[in-house]
This record gives structure tokens, sequence and C-alpha cells, in this order.
């Protein structure tokens, strides 16, 4: 399975510029502030490389339909 | 005479219709508690007291006219704040966009009033269910040891429930906030499949993930409760457990946190089952370490995006650790959402091929007893605590936790049992099983009071 290996530094502009790209005016202070947690999420999404986007696409359970 | 506050609501159904107590006297009792324990447990946000009395009389009086609306006539219940009630105010337990005043009732308030349930009280909750305490709220203690957590997000209609406030609540449920404060607290607690129950009038946090469902003192009362809130009776059939197939799922790295005395009850549980005739094996699905992950990727960006308003016209009224989740969650990248949107549909299709082998799966709900404090979600244990609920989250299957006994410190820890899509009623039936081997767990009461 592909796995993306990813390592990005991140400081606190560039997490301001992430908030902000998704819509979010973010003090420079409150981005520094962010950095611990933002490190940890970024390890989780690194995670989820290994998702085949051949999963997409194909039907849900029948299983689950008839509920 | 059994404390009537830990009645079975069939028992205080009957003892109604003979006349041996009645929804006034009850409701009366059940305040009473309230007012004595919960300054040591901090599970109520607004007790309504004087509406919970007249709905009491209204059921009592209906009762003895012979207009009887079922199981839950005269039953007291509460409901975890975040749901609107026409002129209660909602707190979040926030204090950002709160107090807000309802303007009507959600579906599955009317749906409980309809069937005379008497809400005592709207319940404490992790801010905005989202996984931290506002510190003007504070965490809802663990009647079992009010220097524990009762657990989150719906710690407060956990506590209320075990320590016989009311005999039901209701509970949301996104990541694991019913599955793990039954858990920590001994009570019963059910994430019916996805959909089941109406979302209406319920603060979202995740519209993937989110769940209502049951807090209750054993499945049977989960199970009255649950059709007290769909308007739909469920009715639970006698377990069939000759032959029924159970698996017990492996979970990758859950060795890093399972303590020993969680270990123990599980196993004491599993030989339960079996000498109730099921079949054991052991299952496992690839992938689902990941379902953590999937969880916060989803949970992040659907977050902000239901707060986008409030986080930007009055940010600071949040809490530390709530403002800082709702801010990362606009930057989460389109492809880890998409990510997680496909291994949820990928992990749909591996448990329906796993539920033609097995009729329902077991594991731990939590691996540790109730902490002193509720992880945050995204520190080293945050996942830990999730590690078998959140997986649920994401696939929309039934989830039941039930107390599996006192696993250590002197504080319970619970079993889950998770049937196929709309088999909620088969996992309180196999639950009941469970429970009636073990013997209730009660904490001392007197020890809560002032």
């Amino acid at each position: 399975m592909r796995k993306a290996n990813v390592s990005i530094r991140v400081d606190a502009d560039t997490v301001q510029r992430l908030v902000g790209l998704g819509g979010l005016d973010l003090p420079a202070e409150r981005a520094k502030a962010l950095l611990p947690l933002f490190s940890a999420l970024m390890a989780s999404w690194n995670r989820l490389a290994p998702v085949d986007p051949a999963w997409a696409g194909q039907p849900a359970p029948e299983a689950e339909r008839k509920t | 005479m059994t404390d009537p506050l830990f009645l079975s609501i069939a028992e205080l159904g009957a003892a109604y219709r003979s006349g041996a107590l009645s929804p006034v006297a009850v409701t009366r009792l059940a305040l009473e508690r309230i007012a004595a324990c919960d300054e040591a447990l901090n599970a109520f946000i607004t007790v309504l007291g004087d509406r919970a009395l007249a709905k009491a009389a209204t059921a009592e009086a209906e009762l003895r006219a012979g207009q009887d609306r079922g199981p839950l006539h005269g039953v007291p219940v509460a409901i975890k704040d975040l749901v609107e009630m026409a002129g209660v105010p909602t707190t979040f337990s926030s204090r950002a966009g709160s107090p807000r005043e309802g303007r009507v009732d959600a579906p599955v308030i009317r749906n409980l009033e309809a069937a005379g349930a008497v809400i005592l009280g709207k319940t404490n909750l992790l801010e905005y269910a989202y996984g931290a305490v506002h510190p003007d709220f504070g965490q809802t203690n663990n009647p079992w040891n009010p220097a524990r957590t009762s657990g989150g997000s719906s710690g407060g209609s956990a506590a209320a429930v075990t320590a016989g406030m009311c005999a039901a609540a209701l509970g949301t449920d996104t990541g694991g906030s019913i599955r793990i404060p039954a858990s920590y607290c001994g009570c019963v607690g059910l994430k019916p499949t996805y959909g089941l129950v109406e979302l209406d009038g319920v603060q979202p946090l995740s519209w993937s993930l989110d769940h209502v469902g049951p807090l209750a003192r054993s499945c049977a009362d989960a199970s009255l409760f649950l059709g007290g809130l769909t308007g739909e009776p469920l009715t639970l059939a006698a377990p069939q457990m000759e032959g029924l197939r159970l698996g017990i799922m492996q979970h990758e790295g859950a060795d890093r946190w399972l303590e020993p005395g969680v270990v123990a009850r599980f196993d004491a549980a599993v030989k339960i089952l079996e000498r109730a005739g099921a079949r054991i094996e052991v299952v496992s699905i690839p992938d689902i370490s990941l379902a953590s992950d999937a969880v916060l990727a989803l949970i992040g960006p659907e977050a902000s995006l239901v707060h986008q308003d409030l986080i930007a016209s009055e940010p600071e009224k949040f809490g530390v650790i709530t403002r800082m989740q709702i801010e990362a969650g606009f930057a989460v990248p389109g492809v880890a959402y998409v990510r997680a949107q496909l291994l949820q549909q990928e992990l749909k299709r591996r448990f329906a091929a796993l539920f033609d082998r097995v009729d329902a799966v077991i594991s731990p709900a939590v691996p540790w007893v109730a902490p002193a404090e509720d992880p945050p979600l995204n520190d080293d244990s945050g996942p830990g605590e999730m590690l078998y609920s959140g997986l649920y989250n994401l696939v929309g299957l039934p989830a039941l936790v039930l107390p599996m006994g006192l696993a250590g410190d002197g504080l319970p820890a619970g079993l889950q049992i998770v049937t196929p899509w709309g088999a909620d009623a088969l996992a309180l039936s196999i639950g009941t099983v469970v429970e009636t081997a073990i013997a209730p767990l009660r904490p001392d009461i007197a020890k809560l009071k002032r």
C-alpha cells in the first residue's frame, strides 16, 4: 500500500496562512499557541496516508442501506 | 425497602400503577437527591424543579384517570445541555453563544414528553461536546470517586443516572461521548445505529459522526428510553445465546493502554457469554487502527464550520482547548478529510463482510478506569480513550456499553457490544445476559451527600 512520508516543519506563519485559507483570520499570537496541537494533527493526518484512493466509488454495504 | 430512585423503569411503572409510588413523590425524591449530591458531582447545569413537579402532577392525574402513555409515564429523566427545549436556556457548557433560550422543543424532547417522561433538568457536558471542560462549568465528578472524572462528553448524564438522580438520560456520542462516561460511571450507554434518533434541535459537533442515545442503569431501561427518544417502542427479545457467534475485536497497540483490571473483567465477561452458549472467536479488520485519526480528520473541519460564526465573533468566550481545536480545524487538508471519508466507506464494507461471519463484536469500552481528568483529544492519551469507541461512530454501527464489574481503584469498567446496522435490540438483548450474571453496581450515595 502506498504511503507518502511527508516531513514538514511548521511555524506560526504557516499555521496562520493555513487557517486563513480555511476562512478564519487568525492573529499571529494565536497561531503560535496552536503550534503543539497543529504538530499532533499533522502526525494524525500523515497516518491516513495509506488510505487507498481505489476505495472510492464502491457501493455502500447493503446491510447499511437497509436501515 | 429498595431506594425508589434505584428502581428500574418497569418497577417504577408498576409501583405507579399499583399506587405504591406516585410520579410527584418520586420526582420530589429525585430533586432532593440532586440537591443533596450535585455539589459533589456537578452533574446538572439547570434543574427544572417547578416544571418537573408540574409535569409529574399531570402524569399522576393522567394515570389515575386511566390515560396511560406507556412505560416512561411519570419517569424522571435528564437531558444533556445541548438539546433545545422551548423556554429553557441551553448553555452547551460554554460562554460562547450561551445561554441560548429555546424557542421550540427538539423532536427528541417532544417524543419523550409525549411518552410522559418528566424532565428534571439539563446535564453538564464537555464544552460543545468537543472534548474539553470549560472552567466556568467544571468537570462532572464520578459517583464512585468524586476525585475522578465521569468522562465526556455526556458525563453529567452518566453521573446523574448512576447516582439515582434520574432513571435515564439523553446523551450524544461523536467519538465515544455516551460510551466512555457509561464505562467510567458503571452504567449502560447505547450509541444507536447512525440516524436512528433524530438530531434536529440537538447541537451538532460533526454531522458525519453525531448520534443521540440513552444512558440508563440497565439494558431494559436503555431500551425503553431509546423507544421514548424515537417515538417507536423497541422490543427486546429474549436473547438466543446458544450458538450466537461473538467476535472479540483485536485492536493493534491496545496492550499499550489496557489496564490489567480491565483485561480481567473483560475475560470474565467473555466467560459469562461463553457459558450462556455463545461461540467465541477472535476477529480483526485491517486498518481499524486508523479510525481515530479518521474521526479527528472529520470532526476538525466539521466542528469548525459548525462554530465559524462564534469563533469569529466571540472567540475568547470558548475554553482554551475548545478554541484551539476549532481554530485548527480550519486548516485540515482536504486530502485528509477525503481519506477519512474513504476509510469510513471501506470499513463499513469490511464490517458488513465480518457480520456474515459473526453476530456481534465485543471489546472493552475504554482501556482504563476513570482518570482524574478527561484527556484532551489530541494529546497522547486522547486516542487511547476512544480506541474502542470512535471506530463505531465512523461506521455507524450500534454500540452498547454496560458495566462488567469493578476493575481497579474501586472503579467500574465497561464491556462494548457491537451489532449490525439496525440490530440495536440485539446488542441490548446480549447485554442483558451479562448484566444478569453480574451484581448491580451501586456507588455509595451517602458519601456524596452534603
